[in-house]
């Protein structure tokens, strides 16, 4: 474990030394401010107004972006990871390390995973002192609201980081990975016009049921958890199994 | 190559195959792992304490039947009933045993159907897609309780509104007798009437499916009967011209401990006079009560209340001219914001009375206020409902106003004079109250006699007075319990709105001291309203209202001041949009810029 550590503190220098991390979170926080304030959620059956239009003081507009913008983010920050080392020739390098696969993967997500939910929390954190300011804010919708987001941060990085280590192309890593996390987001969607028992399905694979009715209006639900930990887990095993492939061959 | 495309394939199934275990697991974990705990403060999506008490009382097995078509085509359907069915079986588990389920599917079973046909739960078309084409599904989705040997009927179970439902079934399965409610003031009996202004037949149908609705006659009190002692409680619609011999009746009801809820309006309308904003047809009228008000320590205006903060928008109808400037057969509604019709907000009632405690609005149309008095000793007097600070009274008739510049015209007058004030617009009274009939009891009206108006002699009868604890509501108000006016003329007058008819609710329950009702019916969520900078910056400019000013000169310089004040107000705006934004980013790449540097100073 301690070594996951070491490749963690790697990837944030690396992370942090380039100019990129800082344009995304740049970018990141002024369009889900930019959003709140402004446009609203108009997307699906119950559009939600913005910030001055709705006139209330609550965070739920921006929660409802995250599902879609983080499948834009996500696989920005992890097409990287594996592709890069790939593309670099740095990978068989790394895989000479006395370090086994699975602490590679674990070190490179928690890093990824970090990056990501700072910028979440820069953004969540001040606007929300702000509409506390301005109104009477619900802050344990914001504490659950956060705590989903972790959830959300942590299944997308761990899928995204499974399409990084299929290509040696940073572009294609993330092409995939926001087709994936994409389809994921419309999956609520298409619940309306899917046959019955196909429905519940949908519902229960979709990360906006998992996060958008619970989560993020303050409601604490088990069976979240265990999808949101279920993706994780299940995309970091991914990512150590074609870690090892790679490694034997 | 072969073998490489063999592993991907294998590869991708497994992949396929972990999905779909992992999204078997999570609905495995929410069916079996039901641990829910809403954080909010809304408890939007919890049981509420109020239900967790009602199924409490259980003493004996609740049995419910779910008539639920089993096998639904449309995927939205399917959600729906699933939502159901959990948040049934979540009842279930918070009522301790004491609660059984069972379902059957009228859609399988013919003796299912017919039964529930036989408790009017009827199938309901839901839209479904197969093969491409769209068809149309029969689905059941209601329920029947039984306790002891009483039925309630859910014909429909709503996932939104399941809670309180559920909630008000199982409190009238659990009273031993439906409530009485006394039906006074206007005639309950209008079954073949046409729908129009001034009727009140939605709301004795919601009444009718809680409690029994018993009419009591204004002219049988008149002619000296007395409201039946057995009644829990008594609505009183829109009382006018009542002969003292029925406001004794009334008044005694109340000093035997009786529960009330009286509804005013001191106007005799037209239907359509008042409607078409025209004034015609229109008449003051007393309600004949003003001395029992006065004695109960809430005198009621005849003026109406003009709440120049809080108009509410109505539709009047303008009629095109023609080419003389005479009104034409054409018209069109336009909408009017209109003080004498105000839509109260949450921040207009009295959050320390259970039954307004979560209120979220009502509109009244021509509502009356009450004038500020002190109650006789033992009486409680509560305003639960004000108008806002700039409010007036207005003389009825004369002063309506059916065009947007009449209005602002009289607003402007109103605000000019500076006497403005807040308006109780219903009053709660409780305690033992007491009687103006002290010196004797109104002889009954005969028809064939007497003249309404005349003196009225007195009796020997017994005058009772304060025998026992009683609660009134007063409310300046009728119309916003009235029905709708029909078509397209609805919107032209306010009426039995979803808030106002909750509102209406929360003051039945109080009154039967049903408080877990209240409790219950009170999930909304809470209003968050955010700070208004051009309302603060106008206020402090002292320009909030419409324009008081009386020259072209003064109307330059307000709109000068006007101006000033709104771009502060954006400045304001922009400050606070803008310092999240910025702090963030400047952290970040403060933070960012430092550990840069200190990595390269080490290296």
């Amino acid at each position: 474990m301690r070594r996951a550590w070491l490749v963690l503190a790697r990837e944030w220098r690396d992370s942090f030394a380039s100019p990129l991390a800082y344009v995304l979170i740049a970018v990141f926080v002024l369009v889900q401010a930019g959003l709140f304030y402004f446009i609203g959620y108009p997307i699906g059956p119950v559009p939600m107004p913005g910030l001055w239009d709705g006139g209330q003081a609550s965070l739920l507009t921006l929660f409802t972006w995250l599902p879609l913008s983080l499948a834009l983010v996500v696989p920005a920050v992890t097409m990287g990871l594996w592709a890069e080392e790939r593309r670099a020739g740095t990978e068989e390098l790394m895989l000479t390390y006395p370090l086994q696969s699975w602490e590679w993967v674990l070190g490179k997500f928690l890093a990824a995973w970090s990056v990501v939910f700072f910028a979440v929390v820069l953004v969540t954190l001040p606007l929300a002192w702000t509409v506390a300011g301005l109104g009477p804010l619900d802050w344990s919708t914001v504490g659950l609201g956060l705590l989903g987001s972790a959830g959300l941060v942590a299944a997308y990085t761990a899928l995204a980081m499974c399409a990084s280590a299929l290509t040696s192309e940073q572009l294609v890593a993330f092409l995939i990975a926001s087709l994936v996390l994409g389809s994921l987001w419309l999956l609520r969607m298409l619940v309306g016009y899917a046959p019955a028992g196909l429905a519940g399905w949908l519902e229960a694979a979709s990360p906006q049921a998992h996060f958008l009715d619970t989560a993020a209006r303050g409601v604490w639900v088990t069976a979240d958890a265990v999808y949101f930990l279920g993706l994780a887990v299940m995309g970091l095993f991914w990512n150590t199994v074609i870690l090892e492939r790679r490694r034997l061959q | 190559m072969e073998a490489r495309r063999k592993q991907r394939w294998k590869a991708a199934y497994a992949t396929l195959l972990a999905l779909g275990l992992l999204v078997q697991s999570v609905r495995l974990a929410q069916r079996h792992l039901g641990q829910r705990h809403d954080f909010s403060e809304d408890q939007l999506f919890a049981i509420s304490p109020g239900t967790q008490a009602i199924l409490g009382r259980l003493e004996d097995r609740l049995q419910v039947k779910a008539f639920v078509t089993a096998d639904v085509r449309s995927g939205e359907m399917a959600l729906i009933k699933a939502r159901v069915e959990a948040q049934l079986k979540e009842l279930q588990r918070l009522s301790q045993g004491r609660m059984g389920i069972t379902f059957q599917d009228p859609s399988v079973l013919s003796a299912a159907a017919s039964e529930a046909q036989s408790f009017g739960i009827d199938p309901l078309p839901v839209s479904t897609t197969k093969g491409g084409e769209q068809n149309l599904q029969l689905v059941s989705l209601g329920a029947v309780l039984r306790y002891r040997s009483r039925t309630e009927v859910l014909p429909w179970l709503n996932p939104w509104s399941l809670e309180v439902d559920f909630a008000s079934a199982v409190q009238r399965l659990l009273q031993d007798e439906k409530l009485r409610l006394g039906w006074c003031g206007v005639p309950l009996a209008q079954e073949q009437a046409p729908i129009e202004y001034g009727q009140f037949l939605g709301l004795r149908e919601r009444l009718k499916r809680r409690m029994d609705v018993v009419e009591v006659p204004v002219a049988a009190l008149e002619a000296g009967s007395s409201i039946p002692e057995d009644l829990d409680l008594l609505l009183v619609l829109r009382p006018q011209d009542w002969h003292p011999r029925a406001v004794f009746a009334l008044d005694q009801f109340v000093q035997r401990g009786g529960r009330v809820l009286i509804a005013f309006d001191l106007v005799a309308s037209s239907p359509w006079g008042t409607a078409l904003h025209a004034t015609q047809g229109s008449e003051q009228k007393p309600s004949g009560l003003e001395a029992l008000l006065r004695a109960w320590g809430a005198p009621l205006e005849v003026a109406h209340v003009w709440d120049t903060e809080r108009p509410g928008i109505r539709r009047v109808i303008v009629q095109d001219l023609d080419e003389n400037g005479q009104p034409t057969q054409q018209g069109r509604l336009d909408p009017v914001p209109d003080p004498a019709c105000p839509m109260l907000p949450a921040a207009a009632f009295e959050r320390t009375f259970p039954a307004t405690a979560r209120s979220e609005g009502v509109q009244f149309f021509w509502a009356h206020g009450f004038r500020a008095a002190t109650p006789p000793p033992g009486v409680t007097r509560l305003d639960v409902v004000h108008s806002s600070p700039a409010s007036y009274w207005i003389d009825l008739i004369e002063q309506t106003k059916g065009s947007v510049n009449q209005i602002e015209g009289q607003t402007r007058a109103f605000l000019a004079s500076g006497k403005g004030q807040s308006i109780p617009l219903a009053v709660v009274l409780s305690g033992r109250f007491a009687t103006p009939f002290q010196k004797g009891a109104p002889a009954p009206f005969d028809a064939t006699r007497d003249e309404r108006g005349g003196k009225v002699a007195t009796t020997e009868e017994t005058v009772i007075e304060g025998q026992a604890d009683a609660q009134v509501v007063l409310v300046g108000d009728s119309d916003w319990l009235r029905d709708p006016l029909p078509g397209d003329y609805a919107p032209i007058l306010p009426s039995a709105s979803a808030p106002n008819l909750a509102l209406f609710d929360n003051w039945i329950d109080w009154l039967s001291q049903e408080e877990d009702l209240i409790a219950v019916r009170s999930k909304e969520p809470r209003d968050r309203p955010l700070r208004n900078f051009q309302e603060e910056e106008r206020r402090a400019e002292g320009l909030y209202g419409p324009d008081t000013s009386r020259t072209s000169a003064e109307m330059r310089a307000r709109l000068e001041r006007l101006d000033q004040a709104d771009r502060r107000a954006a400045r304001k705006r922009w400050l606070v949009m803008l310092w999240p934004v910025l702090s963030a980013l400047a952290l970040v790449f403060l933070a960012g810029g430092f550990w840069n540097w200190k990595e390269r100073s080490s290296a």
